[in-house]
């Protein structure tokens, strides 16, 4: 379901900046309002894809929170409502997660830090706009790794992690034993590794 | 396997999927299975598993419990309340200081001047000279000593005062 003021007239972006204002004036139940209103689309698609962990995108999530209540007095509004600005702090709180981290996922800090320099420079747009640019960008990141790699890595990993299919029954139609398809995984995932590097590096070098 | 579609030198790097396992390979297949079966994993303990975690949670992001999004919520306005709060004692400090300085150096620059005084144009001091204009009447044969020395000496006292007076730019 999608929040109410994505692709609503001019009445919900009206009563959006009627709470954007009584936020600013210090009313937590407009603030809690906002962020009720954004936040689990906000999870979903910008948190979540980007920082690979369920726990890691919900203390990113509550990092947001305290970061607007903190600074909303510097809220400038605009005709495209709340959630642009909210989705850019978001994507900064990701970035320095991910400059903490250090580890190995589907998305880098030198990928989300292009998104926020991107977001300095490009027109804030509607949220429902918003959230379908960052689904298909996270799954064609995904895709894109995928093609990578030799199709029968791809395959295990989209049977067994992105269809989340039992183990024996992902073997059983592989037609390998199941501690064959566990080294199998294994090798995947590995390639699956070098590969994610080897494109960062691509970026790098094309920045 | 396509060679067209994929970078030879990537594809050419991973290792073909039937070859035989080593001990080794075996090991960390073994770890990542456990590590994928675990139903309450923790980052960082199994990286290849986070790694697969990642994917699927990009490729199909899962939705955050409404409760839990209510608790989260009502712990960071509580926090972001509290960081503002105390960024706005930062920058009254901040201010209070800033202002304190410019005024010990105003004060400063005052005090230098005032205790400079304006430098006197031209200062006319009374000089060392003879004490005869002290004495136009002709001096007595006999006596009179102590009252011409008690004359001269409240002259040159006139003098010093003048003289003080003069530097210090009050005359």
């Amino acid at each position: 379901m999608l929040p109410r003021v994505t692709g609503a007239g001019d009445d919900a972006l009206e009563r959006e900046r009627e709470l954007v204002v009584r936020a600013q004036a210090g009313d937590r139940v407009a603030v809690g309002e906002l962020l009720s209103r954004h936040g689990t689309s906000l999870y979903r698609n910008v948190l979540l894809p980007r920082l690979g962990s369920e726990a890691a995108a919900k203390d990113a999530l509550s990092e947001t929170y305290a970061r607007v209540v903190e600074k909303i007095d510097r809220f400038t509004w605009q005709n495209v409502g709340f959630y642009p600005w909210l989705r850019t702090v978001a994507l900064r709180v990701a970035l320095d997660a991910l400059r903490a981290r250090k580890r190995m996922l589907i998305w880098d800090a030198e990928d989300v830090e292009r998104e926020v320099d991107a977001t300095s420079t490009a027109t804030p747009v509607d949220q429902r706009i918003s959230d379908a640019r960052d689904r298909d960008a996270a799954r064609a990141k995904v895709e894109t790794a995928l093609a990578k790699i030799n199709p029968r890595y791809a395959k295990v990993i989209r049977m067994r992690v992105l269809e989340e299919r039992p183990r024996d029954e992902v073997a059983a139609e592989l037609e390998v034993s199941p501690a064959t398809f566990d080294v199998l995984l294994h090798r995947a995932i590995a390639a699956l590794k070098k590969t994610l590097e080897a494109m960062s590096e691509e970026a790098r070098d094309g920045r | 396997m396509d060679g067209k579609k994929h970078p030879p030198d990537l594809l050419d790097s991973q290792p073909h999927p039937d070859a035989p396992a080593s001990e080794e390979e075996l090991t960390a297949s073994a770890r990542l299975r456990d590590a994928l079966e675990d139903p309450s994993p923790v980052l960082g303990r199994s990286p290849e598993a986070d790694l697969a975690r990642s994917l699927a949670l990009s490729h199909a992001p899962r939705d955050i419990d409404p409760k839990e999004h209510r608790a989260i919520v009502d712990r960071a306005i509580v926090e972001g309340a509290r960081r503002a709060k105390k960024r706005q004692r930062g920058v009254v400090i901040r201010v209070t200081f800033g202002v304190s300085a410019i005024v010990a150096v105003a004060a400063s620059v005052l005090f230098y001047f005032n205790v400079r005084g304006p430098a006197p144009v031209a200062m006319e001091l009374a000089v060392t000279r003879s004490t005869q204009p002290l004495f136009p009447e002709r001096f007595p044969q006999v006596g009179g000593e102590s009252a011409r020395i008690d004359r001269i000496a409240m002259a040159r006292s006139a003098d010093l005062r003048e003289n003080r007076f003069a530097r210090w730019g009050v005359r």
